[in-house]
């Protein structure tokens, strides 16, 4: 009965269409996510799928999604497949829904925009169905980074050159974080501070055990770069965290790029590079009643919004207000916020200037602690929030990231659990 | 144009009383309704003006008011403190009853127009509640699961009414069921029509729902508007498709009441500041009219009074003397009284 | 009817592209070298040349042989008979001369305008590729091998490089680059004067891109770079957990990144400090993470900043959730107050005159019927 409620409320009601309560509502039309899973997130060149074809990520998780959701295959009418580095990605997809068992009538499609890919699909996918052109679709997002470089921006003609953003383009991400720790005044132990705790969350989660649903297993080969033993593993658990970390352990480490200032990046406060592949099933809510799939979670909607290239890690900070503003939200209705920690001056910059509740940010840890699959990362953060929202008993989250050449996205999803 | 300020409080609600026909209540709120007090004033038109008979203050906000059917002195407000009170005019400054059950913010107050012996109250806390006045306990509480905006007992059935809520339904309930009221429908008040341009089934975004009315003359028949600022005409027995849709509300709607002497004419408020006069459709070229092919049903939007210098929250007929008469309440603390003939369009 | 054919092989569809393309500066200025000068934005004495026979093939007549130049032995090298391409589209079709000859005839040395007027675009295979995905071997093929010059020009920029006119298969990418550095080795045979006019023209035409192979070695491996830096980073990190001693990085590790630095020197320095204060505002602003009130009102202006009518404009409401944003009113109790000097804050912004008395503390009220009226208690 406080003054901040009714003012929140009247605030809704000018908002426009919406509001928390229009978005926990269940409509017939509601896009719904019935099934939600991944793979186990590896460390590139080390990690269990550090001799994985994309391909072999892709085959598993759909093949798990046809099974385990006892869709019947033929009824899926097109698989997206968000990617960034693979350049034949969109041959890879179409094989893959093959091989995965989906028959020829199941079409395929790739979605790309960097960090975002895998969001990307899931809106795309989410976007078919809203106007009715298919019933039903797979987002997935899948990245290989141990299996295809990233070799950063390509030569550009001299009309992109010669616009100041256009040049911008050709920075360099680690560049664009320092930028965006310079101009915001994000300091080297702060991004430490925060980077620790994402460990820490990761660590906990894994020992409670929570990512068990999230997670399919999936039997891959590794092979000894010394003694070229292959080896047949099962990568069932993330293994890029490191348990023990310590906001005084990661204030050891040198600078990585002491060439940008102010030099606050390392490789304990940065992303880690990783593979890994998610993949969500969609239809809308009749569909979903219809034919007794079970409904985990509604997809409201997404947002992208776009940024100066240099300062792309603020990404989220005009994505994230464009979506509560869209969809009616406000921040205190959010339960979970997924951002995604592409640098520690992204992760502490974003939760800032959104003004969230950090004990709601990445519960289960981030991209520092867990990896960033590039094109793997938005679907990734759907399937956590799913698990999560189901734990804590909550209902909404956010998920977004920033994006390369300076955009960010986000996301909205509603647990039915 | 009469004018009366509520000095230090804005407005939330103004209802004619059915007794007298110089007699106007308005319940009030100090800072906006957001903090601090409430005033409930009792106001006469007179040929001096309007001037307040008395007034009563409350701890907290004020944001309803209804006069009772049965007593002409006596007349509910509903509280931001999830309190009920019953005034007698004859007793100055504290109710003579009061009921506090509601969990939070008691937005809508309204006395049973046929059975007469009983009123209901909604709130933010997801219940309507039934009380009879001689009774210390409500006798019924009905959920909704949701904000409840308003909620009104039909005028064509004692044991009818009807709530809205801010997961953007409506729900008809009946309390005569044995054991207590049971929900009769609800449907989302975002459900389209099909043929304007979108296929049958297609929902537009669901939106607060914050008023509604029942129509006087024809029994079934309400009306609803809210955040998504259209006001939706219903027949309750055709849940989800609605019979006229009348766009023109430039924010949230606020308050919305059929005419008490013609079966197609409503007013409503709006956070946009302007009261309007809107037509449903259903007349239907008679008198030259033309309908209007672009709004569903045919209804539209025939005049407008934009007196009110801040959001207007309420309105109401008057149901005696000229027809046409009604009274606006406002955030600019600015009871107005009015003909609407003189802000019609040609 | 070349609508029609869809997918990556689709050669036809692609030359017709080819015939009808724009033939903007940098293929003017390389067929001019050529040929007779004709100014920088001479329309191209190669316009419409291959028209007659694109026509021929698409009515189905037996086209007549195109004057190619002899093809670069690259090309005679890596694309055995078997391949089509669609720089010889007429010449296949119409079955006369076999396809390869028309590339004997592809010759830097005496530069057939037909030939240089069939500039890359990419192919739909790989425009779907993203940006970050180029490999270097595709800039490294038209800045450092000669033989894609006559083809290239219009793929500067563009970093799709397998497209020259060679089909859209996958794997086309790793045989051209195989074939490349397998020419490399040979003697080429073509005009070097020609080759190396038509090289510095197009490294001039992109400045400033990096214009040795070198650099664009340097520059290519930037992602790369910052890569190994973030994973000799991340091993240090590994060594300090588990107690193990780094070896001292080498400064010259980042040396590459001074290449970085120049071209970057203008984008670093010129952003406006504008940014900067704004952007210290801003971080003050959400110190206070608790204030939620202000960022409501904050939140509630923006939902009706679209709003320009003079009502608005004069809200009292809205004047209030300016004070509430800007933190000049905050709530006390059960009242708004001036935050510089807890006075009880006027909400409605006018003269208080003639205003009742501030209500009494009323008691919380009895509940009853009305059978018994309520007894007032405390003041009137």
């Amino acid at each position: 009965m406080s003054a901040q409620q009714r003012l929140t409320q009247l605030s809704g009601q000018l908002n426009g269409a919406g509001g928390k309560s229009a978005i926990l509502a269940k409509n017939p039309n509601d896009i719904v996510i019935t099934y939600a899973t991944r793979s186990a997130l590896t460390h590139f060149k080390k990690g269990a799928f550090k001799d994985t074809k994309l391909e072999d990520l892709l085959i598993p998780i759909l093949t798990a999604v046809r099974e385990k959701s006892n869709i019947s295959p033929d009824l899926v009418e097109e698989i997206v497949v968000g990617n960034v580095l693979e350049p034949n990605a969109n041959y890879i997809s179409r094989g893959a829904l093959l091989a995965a068992g989906f028959p020829p009538t199941t079409a395929s499609s790739i979605a790309s925009r960097w960090c975002s890919s895998g969001l990307l699909a899931t809106q795309s996918v989410a976007n078919q169905i809203l106007t009715g052109v298919i019933d039903i679709g797979i987002a997935v997002g899948a990245e290989s980074m141990s299996q295809n470089k990233d070799n950063g921006a390509p030569p550009l003609g001299p009309k992109i050159m010669n616009d100041p953003n256009g040049k911008d383009l050709k920075m360099p991400m680690g560049w664009t974080a320092e930028n965006l720790a310079g101009d915001y005044g994000i300091a080297r132990d702060v991004q430490d501070d925060w980077a620790a705790e994402s460990t820490q969350k990761a660590e906990r989660a894994q020992k409670e055990g929570w990512p068990k649903d999230e997670i399919t297993p999936i039997t891959v080969q590794v092979k000894d770069p010394k003694t070229g033993e292959v080896k047949t593993v099962v990568a069932d658990r993330d293994d890029g965290v490191r348990y023990g970390t310590t906001k005084e352990g990661l204030a050891k480490l040198r600078q990585a790029f002491p060439q940008w200032e102010p030099a606050t990046t390392t490789g304990g406060n940065a992303s880690q590079i990783t593979d890994g592949v998610a993949a969500l099933l969609m239809m809308t809510r009749a569909k979903a009643q219809e034919l007794g799939q079970p409904i985990l979670a509604k997809y409201v909607g997404s947002t992208v919004a776009g940024l100066a290239p240099r300062i792309m890690g603020a990404g989220p900070t005009v994505a994230v207000p464009k979506l509560l503003k869209k969809f009616g939200v406000n921040k205190e209705d959010v339960d979970i916020w997924e951002i995604n920690e592409a640098f520690g001056s992204v992760l502490v910059h974003c939760a800032q200037t959104l003004g969230v509740d950090r004990a709601k940010v990445n519960p289960r840890g981030g991209a520092i602690a867990l990896g960033h699959p590039l094109g793997c990362t938005g679907a990734r953060q759907i399937v956590t929030a799913i698990s999560e929202l189901k734990r804590q008993n909550k209902k909404i989250a956010v998920t977004t990231m920033c994006v390369g050449t300076g955009m960010g996205m986000a996301g909205l999803i509603v647990s039915e659990q | 144009m009469l004018e009366f300020r509520t000095k230090g409080y804005q407005g939330y609600s103004v209802k004619y009383s059915p007794f007298f026909d110089n007699r106007l209540a308005t319940a009030a709120s100090a800072n906006f309704g957001l903090v601090g007090n409430g005033r409930l004033f009792i106001l006469s038109l007179t040929p001096q003006g309007i001037i307040a008979e008395k007034w009563y203050d409350t701890k907290d906000a004020l944001y309803d008011t209804t006069w009772s059917e049965t007593h002409e002195n006596h007349l509910l407000a509903s509280c931001g403190d999830g309190s009920v009170r019953l005034y007698d005019l004859a007793h100055d400054a504290f109710p003579i009853a009061a009921w506090t059950e509601h969990a939070r913010e008691v937005f809508s107050v309204h006395w049973n127009l046929v059975a007469k012996s009983t009123f209901l109250s909604c709130s933010w806390d997801g219940c309507i509640k039934i009380y009879d006045p001689s009774n210390n306990q409500s006798l019924l509480s009905l959920p909704t699961h949701s904000c409840t905006y308003a909620a009104q007992w039909s005028p064509h059935e004692p044991s009818l009414l009807a709530g809205v809520t801010s997961d953007s339904m409506v729900h008809v309930f009946d309390v005569r069921a044995p054991g207590g009221g049971r929900a009769v429908v609800k449907w989302g008040n975002h459900s389209a029509a099909g043929g304007m341009g979108m296929p049958p089934g297609t929902n537009v975004a669901p939106a607060e729902v914050l008023c509604m009315d029942w129509n006087k003359y024809r029994p079934g028949v309400l009306a609803t508007a809210g955040v998504d600022r259209v006001i939706r005409t219903w027949d309750y027995r055709m849940p989800g498709r609605p019979l006229a849709i009348l766009p023109g509300h430039e924010f949230a709607v606020r308050k919305v009441t059929w005419s008490p002497h013609l079966p197609d004419v409503l007013l409503s408020a709006s956070y946009d500041m302007t009261c309007r006069i809107w037509e449903d459709g259903t007349r239907g070229g008679v008198d030259g009219r033309p309908v209007d092919p672009m709004a569903f049903g045919g209804g539209r939007e025939v005049g407008r009074m934009g007196a009110h210098t801040e959001f207007a929250t309420g309105v109401d007929w008057c149901l005696f003397g000229s027809e046409g008469w009604c009274a606006s309440c406002a955030w600019d603390e600015r009871v107005l009284v009015w003909d609407v003939r003189a802000f019609m369009r040609s | 009817m070349a609508d029609a054919l869809c997918g990556p092989s689709n050669p036809l569809q692609n030359f017709q592209k080819h015939t009808q393309q724009d033939r903007s500066s940098q293929q003017d200025r390389l067929v001019s070298r050529a040929g007779p000068s004709q100014g920088f934005r001479s329309p191209s004495q190669n316009a419409g040349l291959l028209d007659p026979e694109f026509e021929a093939f698409q009515a189905g007549h037996p086209t007549p042989a195109v004057p190619l130049a002899a093809p670069s032995p690259f090309f005679q090298q890596s694309f055995p008979q078997r391949h089509q391409t669609p720089f010889s589209q007429p010449a296949v079709i119409g079955a006369a001369p076999d396809w390869a000859l028309d590339f004997q005839r592809l010759n830097l040395s005496s530069p057939s305008p037909a030939s240089q007027q069939h500039a890359h675009q990419a192919p739909s295979a790989f425009s779907q590729a993203p940006m970050a995905s180029q490999p270097s071997i595709t800039a490294g093929a038209s800045y450092s091998s000669p033989m894609f010059n006559s083809y290239s020009t219009g793929m500067m920029g563009a970093g799709y490089g397998p497209g020259v006119g060679m089909g859209y298969m996958p794997g086309q990418e790793e045989r051209m680059l195989e074939a490349q550095n397998q020419a490399q080795k040979q003697t080429p045979v073509f005009d070097d004067a020609a080759f190396a006019a038509a090289f510095d023209d197009a490294a001039a035409f992109l400045q400033p891109q990096p214009q040795t192979a070198s650099d664009l070695k340097a520059s290519k491996s930037l992602a790369m770079s910052e890569m190994d830096a973030l994973m000799r980073s991340e091993e240090e990190l590994d060594a300090i957990m588990s107690g193990a001693v780094m070896p001292e990085h080498n400064d010259s590790d980042y040396a590459t990144f001074e290449i970085n630095k120049v071209h970057f020197h203008d984008s670093v320095v010129t952003h406006e400090p504008l940014l900067q204060e704004e952007s210290k505002q801003q971080e003050e602003r959400f110190m206070d993470v608790g204030d939620a009130l202000a960022q409501t009102a904050g939140q509630l202006l923006d939902s009706v900043s679209h709003e320009t009518s003079e009502k608005f404009a004069q809200s009292s409401f809205l004047e209030l959730m300016r004070r509430l944003r800007d933190r000049e009113v905050k709530v006390d109790g059960d009242n708004f107050i001036d935050s510089s000097t807890n006075a009880i804050a006027n909400t409605t912004g006018e003269e208080s005159m003639m205003m009742d008395p501030v209500p009494p503390q009323l008691p919380d009220i009895e509940e009853g019927g009305p059978g018994a009226p309520y007894e007032p208690v405390g003041e009137s």
